[in-house]
């Protein structure tokens, strides 16, 4: 095909865009993302059985932020990647900010404790199962983010896969704390971390193939 | 540079907005100068150049929503073209291909129809005495001048022309009746 006759062409399917329809794509694929992940937990891992007197305290919605906020950084970061010739160092100082925040309050936490109960605050009940769990309804998760964020045209696959993840594995990490009645900032800040890690290392590996544009 | 940059811009905000025919100009623009830029960049020439034209081409049109309108638009187009080189490089190195021009001296040797004249045309030489052999080979089939031939085998150019000439009678004599026994066989 001649050059002149394919720029003729690809002029002639020329709906208006905006470059927020990504954003707003990925954004709408989030639903049934965050739909799915809590069906998981419904039915699946089962909702904890003090839900009603924890949405009533603060600790419920401070891991909430954090995980939340992990979501955020992740999908400020696969914007920023995902369009050519963006810099992704301001999400990436934001994502640095949030785990240097998790962790400083961890340790704060533990200092302030008994020295013979700081183990048991990091490993609360669940450490062996938290960050397996927080993968796999990612894993139920990522197909909406993964598809959604075609959309987007990353000269870094891998980077932007792990942002993808990161947004994933925020979003999956969020809903989890319906199930997870863990309640101490050192475990949310070593096993949700590690959880969350687990699946932006894997999304990674995935946006090398689904990223290809 | 500035104004280059401000107006290709432009179109492309028109572009965003529906306007086919700033489409076709921005898009026109833009192919014009990434023909030299993969040009330059790539080591067999026209073709592989201009598909990668036509491939940042619908790249650009297709992702055109990526662009953020905050930041620069020819740093945007020029990452996409780098990642389309870059992709085609890789894609290459994985299978080293050369143009088939220049290889087409070694290609030429392997057609079926070739090796078989070459089959018929060593048994048909076959007859002739060495020395005049090795002299018409060189003329007809290597493709050297009389001159360079009779040198090359201790002739002079009147010797050699004479044993050219006797060596296409003997063939003759001996082929065409060999047709004509052929003929009678079947």
């Amino acid at each position: 095909m001649k050059t002149d006759d394919l720029i003729t062409s690809l002029a002639l399917d020329l709906p208006p865009t905006s470059q927020s329809d990504v954003d707003r794509r990925v954004l709408l694929f989030m639903l049934p993302a965050a739909g799915v992940a809590l069906s998981g937990v419904v039915w699946w891992l089962g909702l904890r059985p003090d839900l009603m007197s924890a949405v009533a305290g603060p600790t419920f919605w401070a891991k909430a932020a954090y995980t939340a906020a992990l979501c955020a950084a992740g999908f400020w970061l696969l914007d920023r990647l995902g369009r050519p010739g963006a810099s992704p160092r301001r999400p990436a100082i934001l994502l640095a900010a949030i785990l240097a925040v998790a962790a400083g309050w961890a340790v704060v936490e533990l200092l302030g404790a008994a020295p013979d109960a700081r183990m048991d605050m990091v490993m609360g009940r669940s450490a062996r199962v938290c960050p397996t769990n927080i993968l796999s309804l990612g894993a139920l998760a990522a197909p909406f983010i993964f598809f959604a964020a075609r959309r987007f045209a990353p000269v870094k696959p891998a980077f932007a896969g792990a942002a993808a993840g990161l947004l994933t594995a925020g979003l999956a990490a969020t809903v989890y704390g319906l199930h997870c009645p863990e309640h101490t900032a050192a475990f949310v800040a070593v096993w949700y971390t590690l959880g969350v890690g687990l699946v932006a290392v894997l999304g990674a590996a995935l946006g090398r193939f689904t990223f290809r544009w | 540079m500035l104004d280059r940059e401000s107006q290709l811009k432009a179109l492309m905000l028109n572009g965003l907005d529906g306007d086919a025919q700033a489409w076709r100009v921005l898009l026109s623009d833009l192919a014009a100068h990434l023909r030299p830029f993969f040009k330059r960049r790539l080591f067999n020439g026209e073709s592989d150049a201009e598909d990668l034209v036509q491939e940042t081409l619908i790249a650009i049109h297709a992702k055109r929503a990526t662009w953020d309108r905050n930041q620069s638009f020819t740093a945007w187009a020029f990452t996409i073209a780098r990642h389309k080189l870059i992709d085609h490089l890789r894609r290459q190195g994985r299978r080293l291909t050369e143009p088939l021009d220049d290889a087409s001296v070694l290609l030429a040797e392997h057609t079926v129809e070739d090796g078989v004249m070459r089959r018929d045309l060593t048994r048909a030489l076959s007859i002739l005495p060495a020395r005049q052999r090795a002299l018409i080979h060189d003329v007809k089939v290597t493709g050297l001048s009389v001159a360079e031939a009779a040198e090359r085998h201790g002739y002079s150019v009147a010797a050699a022309k004479v044993s050219i000439h006797r060596s296409f009678k003997a063939l003759t004599a001996r082929f065409a009746a060999g047709a004509a026994g052929s003929n009678d066989e079947d």
